[in-house]
């Protein structure tokens, strides 16, 4: 059972929230959270927080969430990374615990501060410094310190880095042009996928103000960050054609206003198994019915939600047809149309499993309140996100079946099946 | 039964460790028969009588001072005794008395360490002092220093000589003058205990040390203390004579600025720790014990032990208050960001209390957010917390605009507009949510409690709670039960506000309460003063000079005319003619001169200057004129005096200690002068009584009241036994 969720603004890294550290940032969710939800927070039996890049000053930011937003010292908590889908990672993991019996309440969601995230020296630099540390004479050490040379100075940004596919050394926008190219998705479709993205995020933004805690800037709390910065409401397509493509300067078609935004935030969900959330009084809002991950090219890495849809409709013996709400995560206008080309493909969507073609998701069921290419896209939180936003939007809905589901860098794909439970 | 037992032993183990007859230890175990280790008459002759068996012992290599208390060393010499003091003579044989017992410490045939775990202060500190070597734990209990100072006196038991020859003449007055109380780490950092163990197996650490300390006779230990002295400085300022005086010039100086010369102690404390420099050290104790002798048989010394007294009465409990307590796992839910509500909500998260503050408006939220922020971001700029403290307190803290969390909350602060309509339209809105254990506190400065609860279904549950501004600053929380609240709830909020580190008194619901009713008879003599032609910025030197924090013009424009008005508008309702709103201060609010917030007030303000308001000068339309500074003194506190007797005789204070306290920790009143009561009895209650039948005579609109009246009559005082 979800029973609530809540989630800090989306705001573009580099900007408002960019001081603020991953562990404060799901914190501060975590604790509007139990506040909103009336029922005492010792009941907690764990908190599972999906995370990329885990900060080098809190091995285990989970742990630093669970104490600082008041949870009682004996609640463990763990962080789980599966890149881009930690978030929704996490979720499933609390899913799990609480179907075999482990935990009768978890906190689960994810967190990312992509503003945060390292520059690094190259490790020959740590390899000269430790060597040097080790000089005994100053012979020696002078000698140590000849040895360095500026390249070892040359910093390596960890968000690119972190950005890479790490088998073939692509960049994930270069796997977005590949699927651009195979699919023959053209630059003006992708960006009409784009502006209407925004359209939709800014038509929703009272609706998506409810999912938002207000998060006042530690330590001196002088700024409190309310709104999501990403959507644009005078997104205009005339500007947005004139973009140079970002990762193939030359022919490419994937451009900065057709991609997610590199963004920090956090989004947290309170899950109890239902005897619980119902002797404790509380009315959730939807329920888990199953997740699925699967592996795919990571060349292609952008198909992953075909092929974890296709899984896991299979589990459950349903139809794409009979979801009602789908939100897929935009990490590219490039790559949600691929996926939605792949389901229309008689050839592609029977290889991935799919026992006859699905089709296309009509775009009232899909993303109906605009998705990462407006609001941003802070890796480990995003997951989690798709979640919330899903579960409300079938809960206000009066019910119905509804499919999260994300692309994974390294050429994976992951879903959730989720049923709203009406009010 | 015996306050000290001197047990030799081969081990360290347990509080009291086991005897063993043939042991290289002597332990000196402090364990008072009262509830905390202090060093009365009792206690001191015994431990003469321990020093004395000592040399039956032979074999043992050290003699280690400790306490079978956990976490409690000394708390000092016996306060009581100390308040009490009549005779000069009398002091000055026990503290010569003292002195020589703790200097036989470093006198016996084995070395003396003393081992302090916990509170180990004034007395405590000085027997330490007398012995050879100190080790101080590392537990957040252990608190080291000398607040002698702080009752007006200095240490009497050869502190000041003591700490004088360990540290030299700048060292021994940082201690001396500020009267703080420091942890373990700190205290060995400037030099005052040899070691600083941590506490988990202390005692075993303990033991090694002292083997180390005795196997090379003190020499590390010496070699470390002589370090902390060298240099050419030190040796100018604490060894050469021209030296020593600039040091002491300069700290009378800055003393002299803080005190305005009303507090005696700290200049002879200067004094004795300059002696003690040159002097040997059985010349310098004499002084000392001089010093101590006329300090403590003094006027000033009886003050601020009374105020002492009382506050540790609030701070414990008086007898007969209702019995509560605030649920520590609770939240506290602040309703309104302004001023008040943010002061309380920092001061609760600087506690461990896990507060949410709640406003209507994102701008009043945003506003009280970042007055907490730089309230915590002040006390880590200045060290008193580490960065990851700062994080741990703000992340007790929420907020937003939803009203969330009362279902199970432990209590609701509301600081909002103080006006009865909104007050209750809140409680309106709370009661139905409330958790059923939670206590409803207002924080209203005139406002009725009663008519704030009335009618509302969790009635008992409200209470008054009146906090003073600045919050983090003012000590001060009037409690006010209104006629419908239940004696637990009260009980609650006393636990509430000592949890936050106020001092909670009750009072009755009754108008303007206790504090405000005082302050404005003095408020309202001061404009009168003013319309007869005297210069307001004289009335507020003369006022600053008889010792009180701020003068009556300069404390109204801080607290806001409109305020002021308001409160005299109440008052003046309630109690009538003698209460009567002074015309100045309403045509000023009229012209928007409200204060220091708007500017302007009885002074302009720009930035941290301020200077008269000249354009005051035509609303008075007498000459010029002026007053003798005694005469001035007295006509703005004549009148306070009485309106504290009607206070007592309508019972709105339990009795006159807590009047006194609660002017001292909520106005200032100069804690020397012990409060208005105790300053009205030193004066002679009859002088007061004719003063204001004089006034009154010529056309003033109060009359001394009966018990005024009355006492003065019997040749009493407010104060019975003082």
């Amino acid at each position: 059972m979800i029973v609530d969720g809540a989630r800090t603004p989306f705001v573009r890294a580099g900007e408002d929230l960019r001081s603020v550290p991953v562990d404060e940032l799901a914190r501060s969710c975590t604790r509007g959270l139990l506040d909103r939800v009336p029922f005492d927070s010792t009941h907690v039996d764990e908190l599972i927080l999906g995370c990329v890049a885990q900060p080098p000053n809190c091995a285990n930011p989970a742990r630093a969430v669970a104490l600082r937003s008041g949870l009682d010292e004996s609640t463990p908590a763990h962080t789980v990374s599966r890149n881009c889908a930690s978030g929704m990672q996490a979720i499933s993991d609390a899913y799990d615990r609480i179907r075999v019996g482990a935990s009768d309440t978890v906190l689960a969601g994810g967190a990312e501060s992509m503003s945060q995230i390292p520059i690094l020296f190259p490790l020959s630099f740590g390899f000269k410094l430790s060597s040097l540390s080790r000089a005994r004479n100053f012979a020696e050490k002078l000698a140590g310190i000849f040895h360095f040379k500026f390249a070892d100075l040359k910093p390596r940004i960890g968000l690119l880095e972190g950005l890479r596919d790490p088998f073939s050394g692509e960049m994930m926008g270069d796997t977005a042009e590949r699927l651009a190219r195979e699919w023959g998705i053209s630059r003006a479709d992708q960006d009409l996928y784009a502006l209407e993205s925004h359209r939709k995020a800014v038509a929703a933004e009272e609706t998506l103000q409810r999912e938002i805690i207000a998060l006042a800037v530690p330590p001196r709390l002088d700024r409190v960050v309310r709104h999501d910065v990403g959507p644009r409401p005078g997104a205009k397509l005339e500007k947005m054609a004139r973009m140079k493509p970002y990762f193939d300067r030359k022919m490419g078609s994937v451009t900065i206003a057709n991609s997610c935004g590199i963004t920090d935030g956090a989004a947290m969900l309170l899950l109890m198994e239902s005897a619980q959330a119902k002797s404790l009084g509380l009315k959730p809002v939807a329920r888990i019915l199953g997740s699925a991950f699967v592996g795919c090219d990571p060349l292609r890495m952008g198909l992953g939600p075909v092929h974890a849809m296709a899984a896991l409709l299979k589990d459950h013996d349903l139809e794409l047809a009979d979801i009602d709400r789908v939100e897929l995560n935009e990490a590219f206008a490039a790559q949600v149309l691929a996926c939605q080309a792949a389901l229309a493909s008689d050839q592609y969507s029977r290889e991935v499993g799919f026992s006859k073609t699905p089709g296309a998701i009509d775009s009232d069921r899909l993303n109906v309140f605009g998705g990462a290419i407006a609001l941003g896209h802070p890796v480990g939180a995003t997951g989690a996100r798709l979640i919330l936003t899903l579960a409300r939007q079938l809960h206000a809905a009066g019910g119905g079946h509804g499919i999260a589901t994300m692309c994974i860098g390294g050429g994976q794909g992951g879903a959730v099946l989720i049923e709203g439970i009406p009010s | 039964m015996s306050q000290w037992k001197l047990i030799r032993s081969s081990s360290w183990n347990q509080a009291i460790p086991d005897p063993d007859p043939t042991g290289r230890w002597l332990h000196l175990i402090i364990d008072a028969e009262s509830s905390a280790n202090v060093l009365s008459q009792t206690v001191l002759e015994d431990l003469s009588q321990r020093l004395d068996q000592v040399p039956e012992f032979a074999g043992v290599e050290a003699l280690i001072i400790s306490s079978a208390k956990n976490g409690h060393f000394i708390a000092g010499a016996d306060v009581k005794a100390i308040g009490s003091a009549k005779n000069v003579d009398q002091v000055n044989d026990a503290c010569r008395s003292a002195q020589d017992l703790f200097g036989r410490l470093s006198r016996l045939s084995i070395p003396s360490i003393a081992v302090i775990h916990g509170t180990c202060l004034g007395g405590g500190l000085e027997l330490s002092l007398g012995c050879t070597a100190r080790i101080a734990i590392e537990d957040p209990r252990t608190r080291i220093g000398l607040p002698e100072v702080n009752l007006g006196i200095i240490p009497g038991f050869g502190g000041t000589v003591r700490m004088t020859r360990l540290l030299g003449l700048r060292g021994a007055l940082g201690w001396i003058l500020p009267a703080s109380r420091l942890p373990a780490k700190v205290a060995h950092r400037k030099g005052v205990v040899d070691a600083s163990v941590p506490v988990e197996g202390f005692r075993t650490l303990s033991l090694q040390l002292i083997e180390k300390m005795v196997a090379d006779r003190f020499r590390k230990v010496k070699a470390q203390r002589k370090k902390r002295r060298k240099g050419l400085i030190s040796y100018f300022l604490d060894q050469t004579a021209l030296g020593r005086s600039i040091v002491c010039r300069q700290a009378t100086k800055s003393v002299r600025a803080r005190t305005l010369g009303h507090m005696p102690a700290p200049e002879r404390a200067i004094e004795v720790a300059r002696l003690s420099a040159h002097l040997s050290e059985k010349m310098a104790l004499v002084e000392e014990a001089k010093a101590v002798s006329r300090l403590a048989t003094g006027p000033v010394c009886r003050n601020l032990v009374s105020i002492f007294q009382d506050s540790e009465r609030v701070r414990r409990g008086v007898e007969g208050q209702p019995e509560g307590v605030w649920p520590d796992a609770k939240q506290l839910i602040v309703l309104g960001a302004g001023v008040m509500g943010s002061g309380v909500a920092t001061m609760a998260i600087e506690k461990s209390i896990s507060t949410r503050l709640r406003d209507i408006s994102e701008d009043a939220i945003d506003q009280g957010l970042k007055k907490i922020g730089d309230a915590v971001d002040s006390r880590r700029k200045k060290r008193r917390i580490t960065t990851y403290q700062q994080a741990e307190i703000l992340s007790r803290l929420s907020h937003g605009k939803e009203l969330v969390g009362l279902e199970r909350c432990g209590g609701v602060l509301e600081a909002v507009v103080e006006r009865l309509d909104v007050k209750r339209s809140v409680l309106a809105e709370i009661a139905p949510l409330l958790a059923k254990n939670a206590i409803f506190a207002t924080n209203t400065s005139a406002l009725s409690v009663t008519a704030i609860q009335k009618d509302s279904p969790v009635a008992d549950r409200v209470v008054g709670l009146h906090f003073f501004n600045p919050v983090p600053k003012m000590p001060l929380v009037e409690v006010i039960p209104g006629e419908f609240t239940d004696p637990q709830v009260v009980g609650i909020a006393l636990s509430l506000a000592r949890k936050l580190g106020k001092y909670p008194v009750i009072v009755k619901d009754s108008p303007g309460f206790l504090v405000n009713r005082l302050l404005l008879p003095y408020l309202d003599a001061a404009s009168r003063l003013l319309l007869k032609g005297l210069s307001g910025s004289h009335i507020d030197e003369v006022a600053r000079a008889h010792g009180l924090p701020m003068g009556p013009f300069r404390l109204m424009d801080e607290v806001g005319l409109d305020i002021g008005v308001e409160v005299q508008e109440t008052l003046h309702s309630a109690f009538g003619d003698r209460a009567a709103s002074s015309p100045i201060l309403l045509k000023m609010v009229q012209k928007g001169w409200l204060g220091k917030k708007s500017g302007i007030g009885f002074y302009h303000h720009r930035g941290k200057s301020s200077t008269w308001n000249r354009q005051l000068d035509p609303m008075v339309q007498a000459s010029p004129s002026t007053l003798p500074p005694a005469q001035i003194i007295s006509s703005l506190l004549d009148p306070m005096v009485d309106e504290a007797a009607r206070c007592l005789e309508e019972k709105v204070v339990a009795d006159a200690g807590l009047l006194d306290l609660a002017m001292v920790m909520g106005t200032g009143y100069p804690p020397h002068l012990g409060g208005p009561l105790r300053a009205a009895d030193a004066e002679g209650l009859s002088a007061i009584e004719k003063r204001l039948r004089a006034a009154h005579e010529s056309g003033a609109a109060r009359s001394p009241c009966n018990l005024l009246v009355d006492l003065a009559s019997r040749n009493e005082r407010f104060h019975t036994h003082s």
